[in-house]
């Protein structure tokens, strides 16, 4: 098999293993990391298609802005800390 | 010869005396579960494998360069903090060992030299680096395991990459992507998630407080800080720094004098110093690591060789604002001939460098609620207002072509 065809596969399935993190994970910060995890992997795919520019401005957008308007607005919600009084 | 040239040669000539020599002994060394070395010698005698690692050793020689600047930054931001707080900073030369010795021996000092204390103490880094190495990794009880491990990843695998990305001339690149300078502001963008999950991870009030500031901070100044960078784009026509400095080179203005596009586009460098010293979150934009009012913000809980690799990751993003700030509108490394132009670029940049140490000692840090007013009420109306004056400069330049002369690109 050619090289490409295989890393594509391990791409692949280490972007789905992510998702299912996401889905299945207890903690909803934790959900946005691996979130954050598959975009980046969805980059190294357009890397792997010949779409450099694309993948840049994936990583861009979707790591450097998306995922942190989403934690930023997880963290604005009440939060216990652990062992201590609300924050 | 570019850098690139140079390593092809050397990995010519490493692959052939000693790797495919070395792995083709190996070959017949455990008949037959050492054939792969015998593929892989056939790999490195190939095109591909030669290119691979010529790649390996230009990643490897910048990365050493950038390391060897990471250094001198650090020093430099010693020692002119300690001229502004009228001291004399770190002073041990080399010497001092010989007197350290004698005291580790209970001997006393017979070798004072005067000149113990008197050298450019050049070497507090490597007893700091030391310090940080031996000092204990505490993760607090309470902390989120994984994310308090993730955080320091994240941040610093994202930073020391930065290093790698941009050029110091047309010759010495280690990084040949056409969309170049996108590619090291994506790298700048990932490193805000560290920073939020590692204040967040280590389940501590004010290193939340610190992280949550920094996600404020990324959303008041990231889309002016690329407005700003878009006039560029649109004067040089290329997101390549190699082609940016091109265009800056051969632009001129009145007498012939060199036209570095922070003189047409004055308003878009303001806008950019100003944002890239939020991004590389140095003071007057330190909010997340305020130190007086958030015991130094997100990095509270992180002790030993992750606090200090987060001060290095710091200092390394430092010196790639700067040199972003020099590729896209103080001309790179261009400049007159007798000096080469990698010392002209990095002039440029550490004088960038010593511009914000001195702000870093002299001005006071800006508030939560104004940093968000100054990024969308002021910077992004001054970065449209640059785009204008660029599309507008490049229409009507062709009725001024006796003053300025713009090179074509479209």
């Amino acid at each position: 098999m050619e090289m490409i065809v295989v890393l594509f596969w391990v791409i692949a399935s280490l972007i789905l293993a992510s998702a299912w993190a996401v889905v299945n994970g207890n903690d909803i910060v934790h959900a946005v990391v691996w979130l954050s995890a598959v975009f980046l992997l969805t980059a190294c795919l357009f890397i792997l298609a010949d779409a450099e520019f694309l993948a840049v401005i994936q990583v861009l957008v979707y790591v450097g802005a998306i995922s942190v308007v989403i934690i930023f607005g997880i963290m604005l919600t009440k939060r216990t800390l652990k062992g201590g009084e609300s924050a | 010869m570019t850098l690139f040239g140079l390593c092809k040669t050397m990995a010519e000539l490493t692959a052939e005396k000693f790797i495919v020599p070395v792995l083709e002994f190996q070959r017949n060394l455990f008949p037959p579960f050492s054939y792969p070395a015998g593929d892989l010698a056939d790999w490195f005698a190939s095109e591909g494998g030669i290119v691979t690692l010529a790649w390996i050793y230009a990643v490897n020689i910048a990365f050493a360069v950038g390391m060897t600047n990471l250094i001198l930054v650090i020093h430099l931001e010693r020692k002119i903090a300690a001229r502004i707080q009228d001291r004399r900073g770190p002073m041990l030369s080399l010497r001092a060992f010989r007197e350290l010795g004698e005291d580790l021996a209970g001997e006393a000092p017979t070798w004072r030299f005067k000149g113990n204390y008197s050298g450019i103490g050049i070497i507090q880094n490597m007893a700091d680096g030391i310090k940080a190495i031996t000092k204990e990794l505490i993760i607090p009880n309470k902390a989120d395991k994984f994310l308090f491990s993730m955080g320091p990843i994240i941040f610093i695998s994202s930073s020391v990459f930065l290093l790698v990305l941009f050029p110091l001339s047309d010759r010495f690149a280690a990084s040949a992507a056409p969309a170049g300078l996108m590619v090291i502001m994506a790298a700048f963008s990932i490193a805000p998630i560290g920073v939020l999950t590692s204040g967040w991870a280590s389940n501590n009030k004010y290193s939340m407080i610190g992280g949550m500031r920094s996600a404020a901070q990324l959303m008041s100044y990231e889309i002016p800080l690329l407005l700003s960078m878009a006039g560029v784009f649109l004067l040089a026509g290329s997101y390549n720094p190699v082609d940016i400095v091109e265009q800056q080179r051969e632009a001129t203005w009145l007498f012939g004098l060199p036209m570095w596009n922070f003189i047409p586009q004055f308003i878009g460098f303001i806008v950019f110093m100003i944002c890239i010293l939020a991004e590389v979150e140095r003071v007057p934009f330190d909010l997340p690591e305020a130190e007086a009012e958030l015991v130094e913000g997100w990095t509270t809980e992180y002790s030993g060789i992750r606090y200090m690799l987060f001060l290095a990751a710091e200092y390394i993003r430092g010196f790639a604002g700067a040199a972003v700030a020099t590729i896209l509108f103080l001309g790179g490394w261009a400049g007159p001939w007798p000096v080469p132009p990698e010392i002209w670029f990095l002039l440029k940049v550490y004088l960038i460098i010593i511009f914000w140490i001195f702000i870093r000692w002299t001005v006071p840090r800006i508030r939560t609620d104004q940093i968000l007013e100054l990024g969308w009420k002021k910077l992004l109306p001054l970065s449209l207002i640059n785009i204008l004056i660029v599309i507008f400069m490049v229409e009507i330049y062709p009725y001024f072509d006796d003053i300025v002369n713009l090179p074509e690109v479209f």
